[in-house]
């Protein structure tokens, strides 16, 4: 079959025609089996959102940022408990998301705005609210949740940068003398350290003394195991019983006495 | 002497041909709002433009889509060890200006070309000044069907030229750097916006509107026999693409201050 010119311009154009669709489509601008719902979002900040920026409930994209425009609302759309830095909220993102995913989207929401991707791409995230609470109807109003503000964190730390270098400016005798003193005794320490390295008398010394230790703690365990046995209970208690009746006797004498027995060594 | 030769007589024949250039694009406007159309004639020529270039303009982009991305792809990995770019930097290129100057330029040298050979021979071989005889405004009859012809016809090309160029990058992207259709095209709508083909579709009517009436001008102009048509027309093609460009630069430099 031979096509006529006319019919091969017209193919041209309706192939152009659909690739159009196809790339409006492609590109989120339109989508005609779509069925979205919009909510809108209130912001103090919305850190670099733009118009187009995907919208995730739950982690998936859902949706998209409609459109971004100043407002000032009035009294009534400031919580209760809202201090009065926070009633003014004067960006507003229309927001379209699907209507399957709308379901999720209740009054208690939390509306972030997240970063993601290598080219640090500025998305909404939407978590699922509870069921107790009421869904989010098409066209109301939430308020988002600012997002950090990254150039007011590095303002603030040159600003605190600059006090540090301010108290360091003003004490520098004093901080001078400081880490002096801390160098001269870090010096001796080390040095100290290094005669008690070097002392030979000190390590045989200390030596003894740790052997005399592991002989006591020995003897100790010894004493203890035996106290725990049956034949020790008894002993225990018999002098428990002797000291209760020596009591109301002469108790220096008797405290004498056991000193200079040496009974209360080796009993304690 | 010497100043006039070189100065004043290019300069003077500049403004000449900027007035020519004004006056044919202000009558063909003109005709454009008033009449009368030929509908036949532009058709002919929408096919001429359009099916007839359609080949050409197919293989010059889906290669020069496939060479585009392979290159960003290779610089990519050079410069910052990895392609996960590629889809946004070659989708934006393609969209902003591989789909239309390669359509645009080889529709300069194909239809530009032919135009002002076929409207330079009815000059030297006096049709034109029969035309006028014959109560027949030449502008009306050769330039009008061809501008609105090339304007549709470089829009729907560049389209076409858009779509054949993705789909080379994409096959390349999915080929050789293993990413999948889905992959590519979720990332290309980081970068692309429909703002960036309507755009692309304004610069190549700009560019459609060019090519006709700059090759009617040397045409018109024409003088001298076969080896003046053949002058004319290198002239032509050499004009034209010059002021493409330029003009490729001021509309992505307009463009730019909304995209």
């Amino acid at each position: 079959m031979k096509l006529s010119n006319e019919a091969k311009v017209g193919l041209l154009l309706f192939t152009t025609l659909i690739l159009t669709v196809v790339f409006a489509w492609l590109m989120g601008a339109t989508n005609p089996f779509k069925r979205s719902v919009h909510f809108y979002v209130t912001y103090n900040f919305a850190g670099g959102i733009e118009v187009g920026s995907p919208v995730r409930v739950a982690g998936i994209k859902v949706g998209k940022v409609e459109k971004i425009n100043f407002f000032v609302p009035d009294q009534s759309f400031s919580t209760p408990d809202a201090k009065p830095s926070e009633v003014l909220t004067p960006l507003r993102l229309k927001v379209s998301i699907s209507k399957e995913a709308a379901e999720g989207v209740r009054k208690d929401s939390k509306f972030f705005i997240n970063l993601a991707g290598i080219i640090g791409e500025r998305y909404i995230e939407v978590t699922p609210g509870t069921f107790e609470s009421p869904k989010l109807t098409n066209g109301e109003t939430v308020r988002g949740i600012d997002p950090p503000r990254i150039d007011q964190l590095i303002s603030q730390s040159f600003d605190l940068a600059g006090k540090i270098k301010e108290v360091i400016e003003e004490n520098e005798g004093d901080i001078t003398k400081s880490i002096r003193l801390l160098y001269q005794l870090s010096a001796n320490v080390n040095k100290t350290l290094e005669h008690i390295d070097r002392s030979k008398m000190f390590k045989t010394d200390l030596a003894q003394l740790i052997n005399n230790l592991i002989e006591i703690t020995g003897d100790v365990k010894v004493l203890t195991a035996k106290s725990q046995s049956e034949e020790g209970k008894k002993t225990l208690e018999l002098l428990y019983k002797l000291l209760w009746r020596l009591e109301p006797m002469d108790q220096d004498a008797v405290r004498k006495f056991f000193q200079k027995e040496g009974i209360r060594t080796r009993l304690f | 002497m010497v100043l006039y030769n070189l100065i004043l007589s290019p300069a003077l024949g500049f403004i000449i041909a900027c007035r020519d250039i004004t006056f044919i694009l202000s009558r063909t406007l003109v005709i454009c709002l008033k009449g009368p159309y030929r509908i036949r004639e532009i058709l002919q020529h929408m096919h001429s433009i359009g099916v007839g270039s359609l080949p050409i303009v197919a293989i010059a982009t889906a290669f020069a889509g496939t060479v585009v991305t392979s290159e960003i792809a290779y610089h990519m990995d050079a410069a910052l060890k990895t392609v996960e770019m590629i889809p946004g930097f070659s989708a934006q290129f393609v969209f902003r200006e591989l789909g239309i100057a390669i359509p645009a330029l080889l529709l300069v040298a194909k239809v530009g070309a032919s135009t002002t050979a076929e409207v330079g021979t009815m000059k030297v071989t006096e049709q034109i000044d029969a035309l006028r005889l014959l109560q027949i405004d030449p502008i009306e009859y050769l330039v009008f069907p061809r501008f609105v012809a090339s304007i549709v016809m470089v829009a729907v090309l560049t389209v076409i030229s858009i779509a054949i160029t993705l789909t080379c990058a994409i096959s390349v992207a999915v080929l050789k750097y293993n990413f999948s259709t889905l992959e590519y095209l979720n990332s290309l709508t980081h970068f692309i916006s429909y703002l960036d083909l309507i755009c692309a579709v304004i610069k190549g009517m700009v560019f459609g509107a060019v090519i006709p009436i700059i090759s009617c001008f040397y045409g018109f102009n024409c003088t001298g026999g076969a080896q003046g048509v053949g002058t004319a027309t290198t002239n032509s093609v050499v004009t034209s693409t010059i002021i493409v460009i330029v003009l490729d630069f001021i509309l992505t430099f307009a463009f730019s201050l909304i995209l």
